[in-house]
């Protein structure tokens, strides 16, 4: 294992025409070590999906470096970063996490089931990771028959199910209403200590990064001091 | 993964149940649409093959020299030749003919017709075989009387018992004119055989023509494809006669006969081709609405080739339960329609034309099997568009759209 879990040198995103360019990352370098529970923090559009989608292989920077553990995400091809993103990554966004016709945990199973795992093991490791995250009595429920609250908490068993080294979330707890989004922090504050993954969350909720032990502070697409 | 992948597909079909069902509709509708217009058109080119060859046409006719050109007794086929080649496993059954123009008369009209001998027992594929006859049939070769057709009848205005006379030319172009008595009456599917045939026994007309021989023989063959390749061995065999198929006979059936063949497939391919368009149209809907879910599955780690095949996989079942659906509808339409649309109340006269005034369908295994089989090609074409859509959509578009 590298020393660190994340780390990006002079990540540029430009977007638009070469004529009228948007910049939404300029040199970010930045490390995360193993372990570390990070905050993204920042005005919106300032940058801080941008930087999780190219850290999560899901857009390429115009320059720069993203390494994740010992694997150069430029040196991979699309097909080897969905291998990185199943394998080492874990992801929650802000909502549409899960897949509608599929119960919680067959949700969880899903991604073992990409990976190759066998029945028996998936079905109980899914079972465990729902537990751990107070759903024991939801197995069987479908997305649409849970809550806001409930269905984020399936996308952090989903995300962490398969011990990946880093959780990307982006803005998970937004369509949460404080108390919940409180249950929500312990139990990725939970995931974080417990099972030792790295987690980089953007966010605006003050509540959020007051679990959080780093801030980033992006300004357009900057690391602000 | 096969498992999951096709769990996914039979979960969201389910789940989009209500537009599936109407693209289900659609295309169950289509397939049972053009399976029975298939099955009627078959019907209709059967009627017209049927038609053709009882005819007194067969499948082959072997002429006696010039027959084609003026028919008549003056050249015959020799009786006591050695028929042994018709011992063929192709040939079903072969029947021997007297036949010449001849005009008829009774006291009261005169007509011109063609008087035919022949050897009842052998017209097993002729229309002879199926007539309602009123009074007596001809009951063998020897038979002297005559059997004359209903509307026939009518107009020498005769019946059953009464005489006529027949006048033909010999085989020495010299008149034979000769009294027969009517033994019986017959009715059949058309006029125009009621008209234009009046028969008898074949070697009573021998005798009296001095003949002794056939003007034709008709070849029934156990199958219409096996002509091309009686037709060439016989006409080698016997190369002073003419050997000739029931197409040279009958030009227009047969063109009528080709058409409708081409038809058949025109059909199939105009109708699948309309609803490929649809298919593509509504299934790109379909993904569309879900971009999002797709673009998820991709953040995950689902490979594009999985995704591709989870799309392809619900379009194919779709259309495959479609296509079931739509032969068994298409089927028990036809078999609803039993023996047959009547047609006499639209159509009056189609029957002179050679087509009877019922639309009887007619399944043809080949026809059936062309349309599964491209049907199911053509869902996996159709299922290539929305396919495309969702791989082309990169995973952060897809995530923000839908
Ligand atoms: N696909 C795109 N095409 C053009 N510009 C884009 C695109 N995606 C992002 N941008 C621009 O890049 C900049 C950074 O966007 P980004 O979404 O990373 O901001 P953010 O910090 O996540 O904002 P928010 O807090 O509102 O989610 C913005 O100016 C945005 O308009
Ligand atoms: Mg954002």
């Amino acid at each position: 294992m590298s020393e660190f879990a994340v780390q990006t040198t002079d990540v540029t995103r430009i977007y638009g025409s070469e004529t009228v360019p948007v910049y939404a990352l300029r040199g970010v370098s930045l490390t995360v070590e193993n372990g570390e529970f990070v905050s993204i923090v920042g005005p919106s559009g300032s940058g801080k999906s941008t930087l999780l989608h190219v850290i999560g292989g899901l857009e390429r920077p115009t320059e720069g470096e993203v390494e994740v553990g010992d694997t150069t995400l430029g040196e991979c091809s699309d097909s080897e970063l969905t291998d990185v993103r199943l394998y080492k990554m874990g992801f929650v966004f802000q909502a549409y996490n899960l897949i509608p016709v599929l119960s919680a945990v067959e949700n969880v199973e899903f991604i073992l089931q990409l990976q190759g795992i066998s029945k028996e093991e998936r079905r109980e490791r899914a079972q465990e990771a729902l537990s751990a995250f107070g759903l024991e009595d939801l197995f069987d429920r479908r997305p649409g028959e849970m809550s806001g609250g409930q269905q984020q908490r399936v996308a952090i068993a989903r995300a962490v199910v398969s011990n990946p080294d880093v959780l990307l979330a982006d803005e998970p707890s937004a369509n949460l209403d404080s108390e919940t989004t409180k249950e929500f922090c312990e139990y990725l504050q939970q995931a974080n200590e417990e099972r030792g993954v790295t987690i980089l969350t953007a966010t605006h909720d003050p509540l959020v990064m007051g679990y959080t032990k780093r801030h980033i502070q992006l300004v357009d697409g900057q690391i602000a001091a | 993964m096969m498992r999951l992948v096709l769990q996914l597909a039979l979960r969201n079909i389910w789940r989009q149940r209500r537009r599936n069902g109407l693209v289900l509709f659609a295309i169950v509708v289509s397939i049972g649409g053009v399976f029975v217009m298939n099955s009627l058109a078959r019907g209709m080119e059967q009627d017209f093959l049927t038609f053709s060859i009882e005819n007194l046409r067969g499948h082959i006719k072997i002429l006696a020299p010039n027959q084609l050109d003026e028919p008549g007794l003056r050249y015959s086929i020799p009786a006591e030749s050695d028929w042994s080649l018709f011992n063929r496993p192709e040939i079903e059954a072969w029947t021997p003919r007297l036949r010449s123009p001849a005009v008829i008369m009774s006291e009261r009209e005169t007509r011109g017709i063609e008087v035919v001998g022949i050897d009842p027992s052998r017209e097993t594929h002729s229309f002879i075989e199926n007539l309602v006859i009123e009074g007596q049939s001809i009951s063998d070769s020897t038979d002297q009387h005559l059997l004359i057709g209903r509307d026939l009848a009518e107009e020498l205005k005769t019946g059953i018992g009464r005489r006529l006379v027949v006048l033909m030319n010999g085989p020495d172009d010299i008149a034979i004119e000769s009294g027969f008595r009517v033994r019986g009456i017959f009715d059949s599917t058309t006029t125009r055989y009621e008209e234009a045939y009046v028969l008898t026994g074949l070697s009573s007309l021998q005798t009296l023509t001095g003949v002794d021989g056939f003007t034709e023989i008709s070849l029934h063959l156990d199958d219409l494809d096996q002509i091309i390749k009686v037709q060439p061995l016989l006409a080698t065999q016997l190369p002073e006669l003419d050997v000739v198929n029931w197409e040279a006979l009958d030009p227009f059936t047969s063109e009528m006969y080709r058409f409708i063949d081409f038809t058949v497939y025109i059909l199939i391919v105009v109708f699948l081709g309309t609803l490929v368009f649809g298919l593509i149209n509504a299934l790109v809907t379909a993904v569309l609405v879900r971009i999002k879910e797709f673009g998820m599955l991709r953040v995950v780690g689902m490979k594009s080739r999985l995704v591709v095949m989870q799309v392809v996989i619900e379009c194919v079942i779709i259309m495959f339960l479609a296509l079931v659906i739509g032969l068994v509808v298409g089927l028990l339409f036809v078999w609803w329609i039993g023996d047959g649309i009547d047609l006499t109340a639209f159509a009056a006269g189609v029957e002179a034309f050679g087509m009877s005034a019922r639309m009887v369908p007619h399944i043809v295994v080949e026809d059936f099997v062309i349309l599964g089989v491209a049907s199911v090609i053509l869902g996996l074409i159709a299922s290539y568009f929305p396919a495309r859509r969702v791989i082309k959509t990169s995973i952060l578009q897809s995530l923000r759209d839908g």
